[in-house]
């Protein structure tokens, strides 16, 4: 079993590099919400480098770099589930948006 | 107890050790748990406000960015010394030299005790941010929105309550000179009863920062004059400006109408305080093999335990990783 679970994981200076790029990201989301304000073009620059980050963490602190072949049938069909939870919300939201009687958003063909 | 884990048999199937799988098919149903949190949160956030009555921003519930962003390089840090810790137990079960291999356990057990102290710092951190809310009553069903304007109930209340704080801070004080005058005058106007909620509020908070704080004002003609914390009919777009006590003095603890306010702090307290329990999980369970270190039980037995554990705080670090932005950032 042992033999099984050994692998050749991340060294100690992949960790720190990582370690180092997730520290560059959380600061760039910092200056573009400082930049940019608040909007929707800094919010998916700020939600794309989430992203980016989750994706480093999960990818080498996680190693999901070298067990994916093994846990990819469990990951994926929950995350395709997550996916298709935030769209089937985001119908949702748009459409109560537009219902709104305050609403300054026109309907689609007025 | 790790010392079990660690030799359990791979069953047929995934080539995985029993506990990591486990541990997977666990983390799995716990990314759909705060799936529907933020799917609720994205739900709610762009549901039913509108640009005259806009979602809260960070200012208006006391968020400070800055603080958040702290908080989230306290997590990533924690991950990093996790991941090390798991790293030092490898290289131990490496090598065959018994005084490196001890070398590499005393590491091992000193990343975990960071870890354990970052993980408190983090949960330190929030503890501050949630009593600036309880300080400022950002609570649940605790927040004035004052929508309509009608003099109900909920209206009346506020009222009454910024009368109470008037009083307090004319008591104690606790504010500067011009605010002070401020203080009294409101006071006096709300005790002769010569004055509206809705103006109660606008000369709490000042309509030039109400201004700033609805980029929808400038279709105010064209919204139905349904709210009552928008300078709007007696108070026309060119009128001039009513000071706010809270313009001149910020620390005056002076209660102001933050409209989505309660729905704002159920969906707040409700996604950090899930967090800040699965911290706390992980805390614990750190503590647990820092007192088997002391004990002088813990060893390379513990690599796969170390690593299914550093799996669940790397998990509670990405979950983080997207709650920041968006309730501090975006």
């Amino acid at each position: 079993m042992s033999d099984n679970h050994d692998h050749a994981g991340p060294g100690f200076q992949t960790y720190m590099m990582v370690f180092g790029a997730l520290c560059v990201c959380t600061a760039l989301s910092f200056v573009f919400n400082i930049a940019l304000g608040h909007g929707m073009t800094s919010a998916t620059l700020i939600m794309f480098v989430a992203v980016i980050k989750a994706t480093l963490v999960g990818a080498i602190f996680m190693h999901l770099k070298f067990d994916w072949g093994k846990l990819y049938c469990i990951i994926l069909p929950v995350c395709v589930v997550t996916v298709m939870m935030v769209i089937i919300l985001s119908i949702d939201a748009t459409l109560v948006w537009h219902a709104a009687p305050d609403s300054i958003v026109p309907y689609p063909g007025e | 107890m790790a010392h079990d884990v660690a030799h359990e048999p791979t069953h047929m199937g995934l080539p995985l050790p029993n506990g990591k799988l486990a541990l997977w098919l666990f983390l799995v149903t716990e990314i759909t748990f705060f799936a529907a949190l933020i799917g609720t949160y994205m739900l709610l956030r762009n549901g039913q406000p509108t640009m005259a009555m806009p979602w809260p921003s960070p200012t208006d519930v006391h968020l400070v960015e800055w603080i958040g962003a702290l908080n989230t390089f306290v997590l990533i840090c924690s991950s990093l010394t996790m991941v090390l810790c798991h790293w030092c137990l490898s290289e131990a079960k490496k090598t065959s030299d018994s005084a490196k291999k001890q070398a590499f356990i005393k590491k091992a057990v000193m990343y975990l005790a960071i870890t354990l102290a970052l993980g408190c710092v983090f949960l330190a951190i929030k503890a501050v941010e949630y009593k600036a809310k309880f300080d400022h009553q950002i609570l649940p069903g605790r927040i004035f929105e004052l929508k309509d304007e009608k003099n109900s109930t909920h209206n009346n209340r506020y009222v009454q309550v910024v009368k109470v704080q008037l009083e307090q801070v004319i008591k104690d004080n606790s504010v500067n000179a011009e605010a002070m005058k401020m203080c009294k005058d409101l006071l006096a106007d709300i005790e002769g009863n010569r004055i509206s909620p809705k103006e109660v509020n606008e000369r709490v908070l000042g309509t030039k920062s109400m201004k700033a704080k609805h980029p929808g004002l400038a279709n105010i003609d064209k919204l139905p004059s349904t709210y009552c914390d928008l300078p709007r009919k007696s108070k026309p777009a060119d009128a001039p400006l009513v000071k706010g006590v809270l313009e001149v003095d910020s620390h005056a603890h002076l209660s102001f109408s933050i409209p989505y306010g309660n729905l704002w702090a159920s969906v707040y307290f409700a996604m950090t305080g899930f967090h800040a329990i699965h911290v706390f999980g992980g805390l614990v369970v750190f503590g647990m093999y820092l007192i088997s270190a002391l004990m002088g039980k813990f060893g390379t037995d513990h690599e796969l335990a170390i690593e299914l554990t550093g799996l669940y705080w790397h998990f509670v670090d990405i979950v983080w990783i997207f709650l920041f932005p968006m309730l501090y950032l975006v």
